[in-house]
C-alpha cells in the first residue's frame, strides 16, 4: 500500500492566497516582502553643466 | 507471516501491513478519529467501488480489500493519469463537501482495477479545519498537472521524469519545460507563478498560519480545484504515429494472426487463470482473448502511445479487467524510493500465472543486445506457463531490426538450437506449433 504525506511547498500555498482575492494578496505580498506599489528611488538626472 | 509494507512510513496516523495476503492498516488514535470522520461523512456509501472496500478490524485496525495488481504512475499513459488527475479532483471535492479534506495528493493513492481508477489510501482523509488552504496542491501540480501540461504542450513524455523523482517535478524544471508555452491554461498561475513564489517566501514566515488568520475558506479549495479540472479535462496527447502504432495493420501481422490466435485460445481455453502477463500487447488483441479466461491480464508495451490508445478503447468498449501498462522489458521499473523498497520491481509485484510473450524475443535480443540464455534465465525465474513466439535470426522482421548491427554483434546464442537446449533445461515443452520459420512454444516450468 502506498501512501505519500507531504511537505507542503510554500509556493503553493502563496498561489492558493492570490486565488483567495485581496485577503489572500495581502498574504503573498506581506509573506514576500512585495508591495503593489514602490517608490520609485529618485535618481538626480545630470545635466550638461554638471559635467 | 506479517510485515509493514514497504512503501507505507509516512504517514505519522497510519501505517499498513501485510499480514498472511491480508492488507491492513494500524491507525493511531488520531487515525482512528480521521476513520470515524470519514465513516459518519457517508463519502464512504457514496463512493463505493472507487474507494478500496475497507472494514473495521480488532485494535485500531482496517482491514482492506487486496488490489489484484499494483502499478505506478510511471508505468501509466497519458489518458490513465489524467483520469487518475480528475478521479482525484472529483474526489476531492466531494470530501471538502462532506466536511473532509485530503492530506496528500499523490497518484501513488490511486490504483487502476483494469480500466478503472481506485483510491486505496483512506488514511489520507481527515477533518477539514477552518482556515487551512489546499495543503495537497503543491503535490498535485507535482505529480499529476505538471507531467500532463508537459506530455501535451510540450510533447515530453512524463514516465521517465515521474520514475526518475518519486516527489514528481519541480515547479522550476516544469516551468523551464514549458518555455514557450506561458499563454497555455493552466500555465502562467500554476507553475510559472508558483515557480516565483518558491523562490521569492520569506523562509520565516508560517504561510499556512497567515492564510489561515486572513480567512481562508474552503471555498476556495473548490474553486482552485474545479478551475484545475477544467484544465486538465481540455488536456489532449495524440500524435498520430509511434514506433509501433501501425503494427495491426502490417501485412506480415495480419497473415500471422489467424494462426496464432487458434494456438492461444487452444491453450487459454483449457482453465482459467488468475493473472496473465502479455508483454509487448500492442493493440491487446491477445490480452483480450486472454481476458475471457483470466481474472486480469496485464497488456504491457514499451510503446506509450499504443497503450493510450489500448486504454481509451478499453475505456469505450472494456473489457474490464485488462491493466494497460507501459513498460519496457529491456529497461523494466525497478525498486525505488526509500531503500530501494517503496516501490517494487514487476516481479515483487505479483507473480502471472501465463506469460504470453509474442513476437517479442527479437527485440530483446536483436535490438536489446540480451543474450537469449539470459532472457530465458529470467523467463524461468517466474516459475510461470508461457507461450512463447521464436523469432529466428533469418526473419524478415527480425533482420530488419538487426539492418545496422554487423553478425558478430549479435550474442552468438541467438539461435534455434541454443533455444531448445534453454527450453529443455528450464521447461516442459507442451505443444509446439511451427509456421513460416517462426515456432509458438508452450511451456509449463520444470
Amino acid at each position: 500500500m502506498i501512501f505519500a504525506y507531504i511537505d507542503p511547498g510554500t509556493g503553493s500555498l502563496l498561489v492558493q492566497a492570490l486565488l483567495g482575492g485581496i485577503a489572500g494578496l495581502a498574504v503573498y505580498l506581506k509573506t514576500t516582502g512585495r508591495r503593489l506599489f514602490r517608490r520609485t528611488p529618485k535618481v538626480e538626472t545630470e545635466t550638461p553643466a554638471d559635467i | 507471516m506479517s510485515h509493514f509494507d514497504p512503501g507505507s512510513f509516512r504517514d505519522p496516523a497510519s501505517r499498513v501491513v501485510l499480514r498472511n495476503g491480508a492488507v491492513e492498516r494500524l491507525l493511531t488514535t488520531q487515525g482512528r478519529d480521521d476513520w470515524e470522520a470519514l465513516a459518519a461523512s457517508g463519502l464512504l456509501e457514496a463512493w463505493k467501488g472507487r474507494l478500496v472496500a475497507t472494514e473495521l478490524g480488532e485494535d485500531l485496525t482496517l482491514v482492506h480489500e487486496r488490489m489484484p495488481f499494483w502499478t505506478y504512475p510511471y508505468e501509466w499513459s497519458f489518458g490513465m493519469l489524467k483520469r487518475a488527475a480528475l478521479f482525484h479532483l472529483e474526489l476531492n471535492q466531494a470530501a471538502l463537501a462532506s466536511g473532509l479534506d485530503l492530506k496528500d495528493a499523490t497518484p501513488y493513492n490511486i490504483q487502476f482495477r483494469g480500466r478503472e481508477p481506485i483510491f486505496v489510501d483512506l488514511g489520507s482523509f481527515r477533518p477539514y479545519r477552518p482556515g487551512e488552504p489546499w495543503i495537497g496542491y503543491g503535490q498535485f501540480c507535482r505529480l499529476f498537472l505538471y507531467p500532463l501540461l508537459i506530455q501535451a504542450y510540450s510533447g515530453i513524455a512524463f514516465q521517465p521524469l515521474l520514475r526518475g523523482d518519486l516527489d514528481g517535478i519541480d515547479p522550476e524544471t516544469a516551468n523551464a519545460m514549458l518555455k514557450g508555452q506561458k499563454l497555455r491554461p493552466g500555465v502562467a498561475l500554476d507553475v510559472t507563478m508558483q515557480a516565483r513564489a518558491q523562490r521569492r517566501v520569506d523562509a520565516e514566515r508560517d504561510v499556512r498560519h497567515e492564510l489561515s488568520s486572513a480567512g481562508f475558506k474552503p471555498e476556495m479549495i473548490a474553486a482552485n480545484q474545479k478551475r484545475l479540472h477544467g484544465v486538465i479535462s481540455r488536456l489532449e496527447w495524440k500524435p498520430e504515429t509511434s514506433a509501433w502504432s501501425g503494427y495491426a495493420q502490417c501485412d506480415h501481422v495480419a497473415s500471422q494472426r489467424q494462426a496464432k490466435t487458434e494456438f492461444v485460445e487452444s491453450v487459454l481455453r483449457d482453465r482459467p487463470r488468475s493473472l496473465v502477463w502479455d508483454l509487448g500487447a500492442n493493440d491487446g488483441h491477445f490480452s483480450r482473448l486472454a481476458a475471457s479466461h483470466a481474472d486480469l491480464v496485464l497488456a504491457a508495451d514499451a510503446d506509450q502511445l499504443v497503450i493510450d490508445r489500448l486504454y481509451r478503447d478499453l475505456v469505450e468498449n472494456g473489457p474490464d479487467n485488462i491493466l494497460p501498462l507501459v513498460f519496457d522489458l529491456s529497461n523494466p521499473s525497478p525498486g525505488l524510493g526509500w531503500r530501494g523498497r517503496e516501490r517494487q520491481r514487476l516481479e515483487d509485484r505479483g507473480k502471472p500465472d501465463l506469460i504470453l510473450l509474442l513476437a517479442v524475443i527479437h527485440h530483446l535480443v536483436v535490438a536489446g543486445n540480451l543474450p537469449l540464455s539470459e532472457v530465458m534465465d529470467w523467463l524461468a525465474s517466474l516459475r510461470s506457463e508461457i507461450i512463447f513466439e521464436w523469432v529466428p535470426p533469418n526473419d524478415p522482421l527480425a533482420k530488419r531490426l538487426a539492418i545496422n548491427k554487423r553478425a558478430n554483434e549479435i550474442h552468438g546464442d541467438y539461435n534455434e538450437a541454443s533455444l531448445r537446449a534453454l527450453l529443455a533445461s528450464n521447461f516442459a515443452v507442451q505443444t509446439e506449433k511451427a509456421w513460416e520459420g517462426r515456432i509458438l512454444f508452450h511451456v509449463l516450468p520444470r
